[in-house]
């Protein structure tokens, strides 16, 4: 499991511009284990994380860290229609697990 | 010399004086070419957020061109107080406007959660959310979910205008708390730029030919529509008007002649062609507790 604060890596509360997630990655790309297992981001302490911060989280992590699943703990309000928008665009599923917590699903595999 | 003469309610630019729309003329355009712009405040008691960015938007956009321009404020002391707290004659006089403010009175009604701010990247857009929040957990404590549809609408809001505008003079936002005379409280937040418009924007991506401004606001409401051509962009407007629709707030945006209105009871987002073009694109959200 790689398990990433992202309060700890940033300097602001809030998670709105595309280039402070591609600032974060790295180090989730340092952490990540190697046996596929899913990637969480705690956002506890951040008040706010755009739509187009999501997105941005899962186009970084489908390049080394690709088909794993990737999770939300602490989100600061429950997803709406557009995070699921979100996730269909990157062939995963967004599903809530428990309060303030979502699980973006691995995509399915391609049998091509 | 043009001289725009506000309404005395002057809510949203899109029902200013129509009866002056043929008079009303483009500066982003090369024939615009006025010895002087006059926009004329003082018959107004009421000027909302959006009237407020359309002057700035106007006046940065004449200013570029060289052009003088001078805004005479409300007469009415209490708004004029009200402006120059929301930083508007500051932000004014900032790109060479001349103001004549003598602000005297005492502001009414509202807060001020950010000050009128001009911004050119998303960057900026980030600190100014993080201003923001510093500002809705101190002074006005909200609920993390109110505060945080707050941030996240001025934020899409001006990451849009800041990516997909290309304005020449920048882009402007600011978010305010009233309470209305009704009882509960309210949030504007509000982004405009005097840039290429939604149409131009969309139009970018070859697969998308929008023909009107009109149909263009409601091309870009759409899950996955983007001027950019990428199959996982274009949430942000269709997000925002998923988060408005169900909750009684409002929403509006009118990028060059088209304008749309959302309220609670409109079943689907229509836009509709709008006598007075807005020279760029403003989009304003009134969320309401």
């Amino acid at each position: 499991m790689t398990q990433v604060v992202v309060a700890e890596h940033i300097d602001k509360r809030v998670l709105t511009a595309r280039a402070s997630v591609e600032a974060l990655i790295p180090v989730v790309l340092d952490q990540i284990a190697e046996d596929g297992s899913p990637i969480e981001f705690d956002f506890a302490l951040i008040g706010a994380v755009s739509p187009a911060a999501i997105d941005q989280i899962l186009v970084c992590t489908e390049g080394q860290a690709g088909g794993r699943e990737v999770r939300f703990l602490n989100m600061p309000y429950p997803a709406s229609r557009v995070h699921e928008a979100i996730a269909r665009a990157h062939g995963r599923t967004l599903v809530e697990d428990g309060p303030q917590s979502w699980v973006f699903k691995a995509p399915a595999k391609s049998h091509a | 010399m043009l001289e725009i003469r506000a309404p005395r309610h002057f809510d949203v630019p899109g029902r200013l004086f129509p009866r002056l729309a043929r008079r009303y003329q483009d500066p982003r355009k090369d024939d615009f070419t006025p010895d002087e712009v006059v926009i004329d405040l003082r018959d107004c008691a009421t000027l909302d957020p959006p009237a407020a960015l359309w002057c700035v938007v106007y006046a940065s956009l004449v200013r570029l061109k060289g052009i003088g321009c001078r805004v005479e404020p409300p007469d009415d002391a209490a708004l004029c107080a009200e402006l120059a707290a929301q930083g508007l004659f500051s932000m004014l006089e900032e790109m060479g406007v001349s103001v004549d403010a003598r602000a005297s009175g005492t502001a009414n009604g509202s807060q001020i959660i950010m000050t009128l701010q001009r911004f050119s990247d998303v960057s900026e857009v980030e600190q100014l959310a993080d201003d923001a929040l510093e500002c809705l957990s101190a002074d006005k404590p909200v609920a993390g979910n109110l505060s945080a549809l707050i941030l996240n609408t001025f934020a899409e809001l001006g990451n849009n205008a800041a990516e997909h505008a290309a304005s020449p003079t920048g882009a402007f936002g600011m978010v305010q708390s009233y309470e209305p005379p009704s009882g509960g409280m309210q949030f504007w937040c509000t982004v405009a730029d005097g840039g290429i418009g939604i149409r131009a924007s969309l139009a970018r991506n070859p697969a998308l030919k929008p023909r009107y401004d009109r149909t263009a606001i409601e091309e870009a409401l759409k899950e996955l529509v983007t001027g950019t051509g990428s199959s996982h962009r274009g949430l942000g407007l269709f997000g925002i008007v998923e988060d408005m629709r169900p909750h009684g707030h409002e929403f509006i945006i009118h990028s060059g002649t088209g304008i749309m209105h959302l309220r609670e009871e409109d079943s689907d987002p229509v836009a509709q062609q709008c006598p007075i073009l807005f020279p760029g694109t403003l989009a304003g959200a009134r969320i309401s507790l």
